[in-house]
């Protein structure tokens, strides 16, 4: 990732963390534990906690990876645990666009979404905080449209 | 004049409480910095959202659908501003953006 992208996510990042506290989420930079990033992975990596409003007791991970900052949309995954298997369908939420068995979103805020429609690509916004309006989105979706968790 | 007949503005009047409604649009891809305005008790979220996309320079566009959020919760076009309010004289909303999927 290029330096302008670091300091963007850097700067960002603190409203993101701080719309996380309000609605009982945290968030952490993958970097701040020295994890390891495989071949192929995203350098610019953050795992949320979230919850839907709905079901206060339940916990999702999600996984936010960015390769550029704001210039391209993020990966975005969800985990069984902080750090956790990426490939376990029951760490999903059941929301509409949520695609557990393809351990994807197709949306127009994931990088998954923009490679299945690419005719997407000019709806993506570089303007104010990307970060937070992908959190935003998220958080939303998980208030909003929560179907319970996925088996 | 007894207190049963007395219109809401009179009442807010009589208490001393202002007689419009403080609002906060935030938008974080929007440009410049939050939506803000003092609303009649009747002006509706459409009024509101509106007057916050033309600040934010959000277009309407067929492909997408904007709306606001309080709480939370998604606040309907029709839904008059007091109403979210309840008793407090200041409300914050967040503009949200979805894709019309075809």
């Amino acid at each position: 990732m290029d330096l302008e992208s670091e300091l963007r996510l850097d700067e960002d990042a603190a409203e993101v963390a701080a719309f996380l506290a309000e609605n009982d989420g945290a968030l952490e930079p993958a970097w701040h534990r020295g994890e390891e990033l495989e071949a192929g992975d995203e350098t610019g990596v953050y795992w949320l906690t979230v919850r839907p409003v709905s079901a206060p007791d339940e916990r999702y991970y999600a996984r936010i990876g960015w390769n550029r900052y704001p210039g391209a949309p993020p990966s975005v995954k969800f985990a069984t645990t902080d750090r956790g298997s990426l490939s376990e369908t029951s760490a999903w939420p059941n929301v509409g666009g949520y695609r557990p068995g393809n351990f994807d979103i197709c949306a127009e805020w994931t990088s998954e979404g923009h490679q299945a429609h690419p005719e997407w690509a000019g709806r993506w916004p570089t303007a104010g905080n990307p970060f937070l309006w992908v959190v935003q989105i998220l958080q939303g979706d998980l208030d909003r449209r929560y179907g319970g968790r996925s088996a | 004049m007894t207190g049963a007949t007395k219109t809401k503005a009179q009442d807010d009047r009589d208490r001393g409480r202002p007689e419009t409604i403080k609002v906060t649009v935030t938008f974080p891809i929007g440009a410049g910095g939050p939506y803000r305005d003092d609303v009649a008790d009747e002006a509706t979220a459409g009024t509101v959202r509106a007057a916050a996309m033309t600040h934010f320079g959000a277009a309407e566009d067929p492909g997408l659908r904007f709306y606001l959020v309080h709480n939370g919760l998604e606040v309907a076009d029709t839904t008059a501003i007091a109403e979210v309010a309840g008793r407090a004289r200041a409300v914050k909303f967040t503009l949200a953006r979805d894709v019309v999927q075809g």
